[in-house]
Parts: structure tokens; C-alpha cells; sequence
């Protein structure tokens, strides 16, 4: 039996709130936290990425108290990102009850914090997230800092030093696409997935269920995320925390076909 | 109204198993002194466990845990359920660790080898077969899947003893161990939202 497909939400908090952006800006306010936790426990989300897009974030230090509770309240594995940059921070992450850390512009300012983190806790507790933003000419800028800025290294060089570093996955975001519902970048897709060795979460414009399922069925991935899908509902965007029942991910991972 | 002792011997983040039974409606305590586990109000133990084998037998036996739960364990007081390394505990002994486990359960626990296409640890969710009747396990439709998280396995001496049964690449190791009372799920019930609380739903309910 190999790992199972995952569908995995992401949930952007601001301080205490949750947001929705697109496209990287423009944070709508989507509600508690600790409310949305509750709920996709009761959906069955089988696994939840939190990331602190807050501003500030890097001049705080880690909301451990708003962490703890999620941790508290989910009844599902959560990994946490945003602004983390030591092996300390990580520490207390863990043993607050964050399953993995997402590591994503401390990378590059710092490459030997992920080979250190991953020499202590283990590859599968670290997480390498990588934003990328298209150019006008077709190909792809790798960003950093919430994708403020450009990162001199080429996509595929990227890939290759994270997974080098010894993370236990691979996070792709499409700035261009994110908040979207447009569909997923297959094109960007099809370029990354055969250079990555460890299993990679794809994100960014899922626009449907249907849509996860015939990319999970079609290409080797093992993980798309979403943002908007699960939190938002109908074509004016209502608010409404959502995830498919256990009837619908087994046809999603492909189990009844 | 009995509560569930959790054992609190800083094996990580128990929180989750509180809410959870909160969820259930299942009254919950922690307690880091044996002595608790003696009071007519508890009525069942949680044994959770994550770190090394030996760590936390040092641990346990440092606080007195250890003579406590063999105790509960031989006169049958009342349920018993380890979760991860505190059901791996309660087998004879681990490759992981050089000092015996509580050995209420007769097995051992052996680490995963490294094969191509199932790293390790074995970290995500998988499902869970039903090998034996069990209290546990009773209304378990087949489709039930859990989230594991660990490096090692257990297998019991005694078929009659796992209840529930996990694969991994080819091998195929006990997710729910059983003897009497004494129960012990390789799994994380308290992170396998819906499955985990049928089957604490469950534990509660044999209290």
C-alpha cells in the first residue's frame, strides 16, 4: 500500500484572523481560526497547512499561543509556515504539536538551516515551500518573501537545492494563479513534477473537485493544495469552510476506479 | 462518572486527546503522579507516547508509571489503551530502545527497513484491516484509515493478540493490539478525526 493522495487546505492567518488573498494581495477576512479548525474536523480534512502571512511576522516572534490552540483543537495533522527562520522556533513548533514546518525565504538567506533541521528532526517534519511567479516571456521567477522578491536561481535549481537539503517534501505555489479558481497551471505542473524526487504538493487556482481528481489520476503528484475552494463557495464567493465527504475522496484518489 | 487518566510524562501534545474525548463527552484528567491512577474516579488509562523507546521507558519507570500500569494491567482494575510508543510499551521489548517494555502484551518491535518507494517513517494515512473481534473495532465498516506516524513496528507473538492489522510496502504489522483489557493502536486516534473518535468513542464506552 503506497501513501494514499492528499487534498490538502491551506489557511492563511493574519494575527488571529483568517484571510484569503489573491494572487498574494488583497486579504479578505474568511473568519476564526480556531472556528474553521472545528469545522474541518468535522468534515474530515485529513491534513491542514497554516501559513502566518502576517506583515510583521518576522519581527515577532511566533504566535505559539494561537498555534497551541489549533494544535489543540485539530483533530487532524497540522504543518505551520511563515517567517520561520531557526532551529529554535521549529523546536517549540514540535512540541507544541505542529506536525511539520514550512520553510520558504529563510531558505535562501540561510541555506543551512533546513540540513541542520532536518539532521534533528527527521525529513518528513520539514517542508520546503517554493513560490513561483510567471514572466512575461513564459518561464517562471522564483520568489521569496511572501513573493516580494526575485530569487536569482532558475525553478529547477531551486527544486534541486531543496531536495538536496534534505526536506521530506515539495510545496509549488503559482503567485499568478492563487486566490484564481481558474484551474490549476498543468503546463508549470508538467515541468516540476518529474524533477521531483520527493512528494510534491501542487497548489494554486484549483477550481473543483472534479478538476483534483483528474490531475491526481493524470499526473505524478501526490498532493494538491487549495486555498479558496475549501473556503470559499459559489460564484459570489461566499464564505462556507468545505471539503469533500468520505464518499467523494475515495473517488477523488481514485480508490473505486 | 469515571474518567479517562491521561498519563502525562512529557511525551508531546496530549491536547488533542483531551479534546477529543471532550468531543466525546468522555470526562478526561492528566496526571503525572501514579498515585492519581488509584483514585475511584478513574475508571480507564491513555498511555500516549511519542520519542524513543527507551526515553520513555526511563521516564515512565522514574515516575513510578511503570509498576503502576503492570498493577492495573494484572488485577484487570480497568481498560488500558497505549496510543504510537505507548502501545509499542506495552510489548516485551523494541529494537529501537535496549530496555524491556511493560511486556503486558507479548511481542516485540522492529524497525522498518529501507525500501525503495516507502520511506521511512512511515508518516501519512493508511488503512487498517480488522484481523480479530475486538471492543474496539466493533462497528468498523472496512473502509476505516488512520494517520500513523513512526519508524518502527509491532508485531505480538500471538495472532489472537492483533486485532488490527496495516501494511506498508510488504510489510504487514499490527495496527491494534489487544490481550484482555489492555489495549494499544499503533496509530494516532487523536488525529485521525472521525476514525479516531469512533474508535475512543469506543474506549470510553468499555470503561
Amino acid at each position: 500500500m503506497s501513501l494514499l493522495k492528499r487534498l490538502i487546505p491551506f489557511l492563511l492567518l493574519d494575527e488571529d484572523r483568517l484571510v484569503k488573498t489573491v494572487g498574494f494581495s488583497s486579504p479578505k477576512y474568511i473568519g476564526d481560526p480556531i472556528n474553521a479548525i472545528k469545522l474541518f474536523n468535522d468534515l474530515g480534512a485529513d491534513e491542514i497547512v497554516v501559513l502566518n502571512i502576517n506583515r510583521n511576522r518576522s519581527q515577532n516572534p511566533l504566535p505559539y499561543e494561537m498555534i497551541h490552540e489549533i494544535c489543540s483543537e485539530a483533530f487532524m495533522p497540522i504543518a505551520y509556515g511563515g517567517g520561520i527562520s531557526s532551529v529554535d522556533q521549529m523546536k517549540e513548533l514540535f512540541r507544541t504539536g505542529i506536525e511539520k514546518v514550512v520553510v520558504n525565504s529563510s531558505f535562501y538567506s540561510n541555506p543551512s538551516l533546513i540540513p541542520e533541521a532536518v539532521k534533528i528532526f527527521g525529513s518528513q517534519s520539514i517542508v520546503g515551500s517554493i513560490d513561483v511567479k510567471k514572466t512575461l516571456f513564459g518561464g517562471y521567477n522564483v520568489m521569496s518573501q511572501s513573493g516580494q522578491k526575485k530569487v536569482d536561481l532558475s525553478l529547477l535549481e531551486v527544486i534541486t537545492r531543496f531536495q538536496e537539503s534534505g526536506v521530506g517534501e515539495i510545496i509549488i505555489q503559482d503567485i499568478g494563479k492563487e486566490g484564481s479558481l481558474s484551474g490549476m497551471n498543468l503546463e508549470l505542473l508538467k515541468t516540476v513534477a518529474p524533477v521531483c524526487k520527493v512528494p510534491l504538493v501542487f497548489s494554486s487556482g484549483l477550481s473543483s473537485f472534479e478538476e483534483a481528481k483528474a490531475i491526481l489520476r493524470i499526473f505524478d503528484v501526490n498532493a494538491l493544495a487549495a486555498g479558496s475552494l475549501f473556503v470559499y463557495y459559489g460564484p459570489k464567493k461566499a464564505v462556507l469552510i468545505n471539503y469533500p465527504n468520505e464518499t467523494e475522496m475515495r473517488q477523488i484518489q481514485g480508490l473505486n476506479d | 462518572m469515571h474518567q479517562i487518566l491521561i498519563v502525562d510524562y512529557g511525551s508531546g501534545n496530549i491536547g488533542s486527546i483531551k479534546n477529543m474525548l471532550n468531543k466525546i463527552g468522555a470526562p478526561s484528567i492528566f496526571a503525572t503522579d501514579p498515585a492519581e491512577a488509584d483514585s475511584t474516579f478513574v475508571g480507564g488509562i491513555i498511555l500516549p507516547g511519542v520519542g524513543s523507546f527507551d526515553h520513555a521507558v526511563t521516564r515512565l519507570q522514574a515516575s513510578g508509571w511503570i509498576a503502576k500500569i503492570k498493577e492495573i494491567a494484572a488485577s484487570d482494575r480497568y481498560p488500558i489503551l497505549g496510543i504510537c510508543l505507548g502501545m509499542q510499551l506495552l510489548l516485551n521489548s523494541s529494537e529501537e530502545g535496549n530496555l524491556p517494555g511493560l511486556g503486558i502484551i507479548p511481542g516485540t518491535v522492529t524497525r522498518f527497513p529501507d525500501i525503495e518507494g516507502f520511506k521511512v517513517p512511515h508518516m501519512g494515512w493508511n488503512f487498517v484491516n480488522k484481523s480479530r473481534k475486538n471492543i474496539l473495532s466493533d462497528d468498523f465498516a472496512g473502509s476505516e484509515k488512520y494517520y500513523f506516524v513512526h519508524s518502527y513496528f509491532a508485531k505480538t507473538d500471538s495472532a489472537d493478540h492483533t486485532f488490527l492489522e496495516c501494511k506498508y510496502g510488504d510489510i504487514n504489522f499490527a495496527a491494534g493490539i489487544s490481550n484482555n483489557r489492555v489495549h494499544g493502536v499503533q496509530f494516532h486516534p487523536e488525529k485521525s478525526h472521525r476514525y479516531g473518535y469512533k474508535l475512543l468513542k469506543a474506549f470510553a464506552e468499555s470503561i
